[in-house]
């Protein structure tokens, strides 16, 4: 990876989750860009370079996605479908972190190439684990292409 | 039979023989004239093939034969050339030898004795081999003690004709002593240096070995091998009768008269028995000899005549075959054309039950068809007064039986509780039962009668439509079911199943159309009713569905929330981090307002048609003036001008429910203003139609198309940084179809403002409905 830090686009419309996430990856100093949007909508805009989003050197392509499935505008099921149906985009990894154990949106979510389903812990030391655990694998651990 | 003998007349000319027996015996002409006809022509398609295709082959292989004895002479020739002419060489190539031509000069010759001898020795062809002076005087001879040493020779031909010419030269042949074989002298000059002829050496060249090769050069044991002298009258110098050596050919044969004038090729001769030879000849390059190849004529053509033997076999039995052919073909045609002729003499006799048989499909076939219906219409006319007497009382039976049949039939289509009647191709009434009848008056209120049209007692033009297109279906052969509706217009509603089945007479020709039908009226309602519910119990099971899942999940969020911080609050307290804890209790309390929130609205939403408050009289007027008092603390904090307007309707129905609605739609409203400068909100309702539209219209910052049929759906929030749980407009709708009413929103996009409008014909009182009440 020579030496760059990993970027990773979270979409969460919780701004308490957000600030959950951002804490542990920050106490895990693992080195990461982590860029956070609200909505479906915003994602999919950031991801297209679109209106707000049009600064490459601001807004760079994620290495990662962590996608919340349930967000105003546009679903997290059909960002990931819009995600994985474009042959630009589709080679990004994609990480569902929801609040949702509902059988029906793992199987939709995995149909529609997720590449992990994870669920937030609703105990604060294992939400702690999980997303130190998470920060490993994916940010020390996962190898990814160099032009993603 | 008298046209017959006419048309034969005239044909008498053709042939004489056919002219006797024509005279003789004229009733068979036709099968005599075919029978000459049919063999003639077998005979001579088979003679001309069987002639052709023997005469062709034969010249081919008599050719064949002809060439092959030319090339076998040509190879002898060529064999005995190059034979004779390697020894003629080494004979010259001698004659040049140092040690030779030095003798000579010396005059030492007879010295050379031994050098002969071995030279013989070693060209094994070589009988002997003399050097003469110039006189003719024989000097030495490879043989020793030779007595002819010391002898002239000067009468020879050799000697002559070298010292003639002063080049080599080939001796006529003479018998050997001693094996009375053919020998060949070959004379050679020896020349000294100034090309003076000085002596003659001379070889006897045995013609035996050649002898031997060239007589098997034949390639049949019959074929034999010549080799004469072209010289003089033509010596036979190699044959395999060594009777024959040296003796004339024959001038006579006109092949060797070719060969002595140097010809070549292959022709048929008489040799002495008188006999026929197949003889090629051709000369032997460089020498006066030539070879004749002679075969007799009855061995080359061997092969010739067995074919031409089996030619004419096969040709006899093509000939004999079609003869044969022919007979059976004719007597096909003169035998049926036979028994006709006695079957209509006996017709003509009187005799009109004479069946004629049918003689296939040729034109006798059609002859004595044609007489078998003329016979038949003969005694068709025939028939008695009798029969005609009889056909009447059966016709009278049968009719007395149609009848007793037609009341089976009427008491059939009775007895079932459907209608059924029948029409034909007009559409006429050719039966009907009286369930049928009692239906037609039920729905058009007139009786129908047999033979007229039903078509004219159908007053609706629709149900007149429908009928006769299924009339004509059935009338153009199909038979089908169908579910029919008597209309709206028509004056009783009815659903019927109803069966079209076309009617054919005994030709197969649709003639009219019986038609059955059933009530299903009964049938078809419930099933609408039953339709109905399971519609509306799946959306009732998929709000169900979305209502558990999504509280589940939204319930979920704020406890996540309070949990993680309720975690960070002792580490930032530890390390006195007044901002982060500050930060840490404002999420855990907004996760906290938040649920709270969620469970109140939860309730709310449970509450809706579950616990419904007595029905009162209230107009739609006054429940808005209370929706603004409510909402105005937030209305005069944002300056919104709030107008109301159009006419306005008595409601019937819960009140505070009904109050509910332009409430959440004033606060939705009043949410979504944005920073639009002169905020109004219109509220009101219209007549669209039969239908009473309310309508709460704001110039705020509209929704985008793509989200408006997303807006009623439970927990959903297009922002998330405004306040609310995402279910007040889900509660509006349904409220809005606790009262069978509809709601839907319209923008032009974002900026563009917001129009909810709802409809509520549950609560309306009849009054309000309009029209259709």
């Amino acid at each position: 990876m020579k030496g760059e830090p990993i970027v990773i686009l979270l979409v969460e419309d919780d701004p308490a989750h957000t600030e959950i996430i951002k804490r542990t990856f920050e106490e895990s100093r693992l080195a990461n860009r982590l860029i956070a949007v609200e909505d479906g909508q915003a994602a999919l805009d950031y991801l297209h370079r679109k209106g707000l989003y049009h600064d490459e050197a601001k807004f760079p392509m994620p290495n990662l996605i962590l996608l919340d499935l349930r967000l105003p505008k546009v679903d997290g099921l059909e960002v990931l479908k819009i995600i994985k149906s474009d042959t630009k985009l589709n080679s990004i990894p994609v990480v569902i972190l929801t609040t949702s154990s509902a059988e029906s949106d793992m199987v939709k979510a995995y149909e529609w190439h997720a590449n992990s389903y994870l669920v937030k812990p609703v105990d604060f030391t294992q939400f702690n684990k999980l997303m130190y655990t998470f920060g490993y694998y994916w940010v020390v651990w996962n190898q990814y292409p160099h032009d993603a | 039979m008298a046209e017959n003998k006419n048309g034969l007349t005239k044909r008498q000319s053709l042939n004489g023989t056919l002219r006797a027996i024509g005279k003789t015996a004229l009733r068979y002409n036709i099968g005599v004239r075919f029978f000459s006809f049919v063999v003639l022509v077998a005979l001579l398609s088979g003679g001309v093939v069987g002639f052709v295709m023997i005469r062709n082959s034969r010249d081919y292989l008599r050719q064949q034969a002809l060439r092959n004895n030319f090339n076998q002479a040509e190879l002898a020739a060529s064999f005995a050339s190059n034979y004779i002419r390697v020894i003629e060489a080494h004979i010259q190539v001698f004659a040049t030898r140092p040690d030779v031509v030095q003798a000579v000069l010396n005059d030492t010759v007879p010295q050379l004795q031994p050098t002969l001898a071995e030279f013989v020795q070693v060209q094994t062809p070589l009988n002997g081999v003399g050097i003469y002076d110039t006189n003719g005087i024989q000097l030495t001879f490879s043989l020793s003690g030779s007595t002819t040493i010391g002898q002239s020779f000067a009468d020879r031909d050799w000697f002559q004709g070298v010292m003639a010419s002063g080049q080599p030269f080939l001796g006529t042949p003479t018998l050997a002593k001693a094996n009375n074989m053919p020998v060949e002298t070959f004379a050679v000059p020896i020349l000294d240096t100034q090309g003076k002829i000085r002596a003659i050496i001379t070889g006897g060249i045995s013609l035996q070995n050649l002898s031997d090769s060239l007589v098997n050069i034949g390639s049949n044991s019959n074929t034999q091998v010549v080799l004469i002298d072209t010289r003089g009258s033509g010596l036979i110098i190699a044959d395999q009768n060594p009777v024959l050596l040296l003796t004339a050919f024959g001038a006579d044969n006109q092949a060797v008269s070719q060969l002595l004038t140097g010809g070549s090729g292959s022709l048929i001769t008489t040799g002495s028995s008188g006999k026929q030879d197949l003889t090629g000849f051709a000369a032997v390059t460089g020498l006066p000899w030539g070879i004749l190849v002679v075969t007799p004529s009855s061995a080359a053509f061997s092969i010739l005549t067995s074919l031409t033997e089996r030619a004419a076999i096969y040709t006899g039995l093509i000939i004999l075959l079609s003869g044969i052919f022919g007979v059976f073909l004719v007597l096909g045609i003169t035998r049926p054309l036979n028994r006709l002729v006695a079957d209509t003499k006996e017709i003509g006799g009187g005799n009109l039950d004479v069946k004629l048989e049918t003689y296939g499909k040729d034109e006798i076939g059609d002859l004595s068809r044609a007489f078998g219906e003329m016979t038949a219409k003969l005694k068709s006319t025939m028939v008695s007064r009798d029969d005609l007497i009889k056909e009447a009382a059966e016709r009278e039976q049968a009719e007395e039986k149609l009848k007793n049949q037609f009341a089976i039939l009427k008491g059939i289509i009775e007895s079932p509780l459907t209608p059924i009647f029948s029409v034909d191709e007009k559409y006429r009434y050719t039966s009907f039962n009286s369930i049928h009848a009692d239906v037609m008056k039920s729905i058009y209120g007139t009786d129908i009668e047999v033979g007229k049209s039903i078509l004219d007692y159908m007053i609706v033009a629709k149900d007149r439509d429908i009928a006769k297109t299924n009339f004509d279906r059935a009338l153009n052969g199909e038979h089908f079911s169908d579910e029919a509706y008597s209309g709206e217009e028509s004056i009783k509603q009815s659903y019927f199943v109803v069966s079209h089945n076309p009617v054919m007479n005994d030709d197969g020709k649709i003639i009219g159309v019986v038609v059955f039908a059933q009530d299903i009226t009964e049938r078809k309602l419930l099933e609408q009713e039953r339709e109905n519910y399971s519609k509306e119990l799946s959306e009732k099971n998929t709000e169900l569905e979305r209502f558990t899942y999504t509280v589940s999940h939204d319930l979920k969020s704020p406890l996540v929330t309070i949990r993680t911080f309720l975690g960070y609050l002792p580490q930032d307290m530890t390390a006195a981090d007044k901002q982060r804890v500050e930060k840490d209790l404002l999420f855990m309390n907004n996760a906290a307002d938040k649920m709270g929130l969620l469970l109140q609205e939860l309730l709310e939403m449970s509450r809706i048609g579950r616990i419904i408050n007595p029905p009162v009289k209230i107009t739609s007027a006054e429940l808005i003036k209370e929706a603004i008092s409510i909402v105005a603390g937030s209305i005069a904090d944002r300056g919104v001008k709030v107008q109301v307007s159009g006419e306005h309707v008595t409601l019937y129905g819960d009140r505070s429910r009904l109050l509910e609605i332009w409430q959440n739609l004033l606060e939705n409203a009043v949410k979504f203003m944005g920073v639009q400068p002169s905020p109004q909100i219109d509220i009101g309702a219209e007549r669209q139609g039969s239908d009473t539209v309310f309508f709460v219209r704001d110039n705020g910052i509209g929704i985008e198309p793509q989200y408006q049929s997303k807006i009623f759906n439970l927990f959903e929030k297009l922002d998330t940084k405004t306040e609310g749980t995402g279910m007040g407009l889900a509660i509006v709708k349904r409220i809005v179809e606790l009262y069978q009413g509809k709601i839907w929103v319209e923008s032009k996009g974002l900026g563009q403002g917001t129009s909810f409008f709802f409809t509520l014909p549950g609560a309306l009182t009849a009054k309000d409905k309009g029209g259709s009440a």
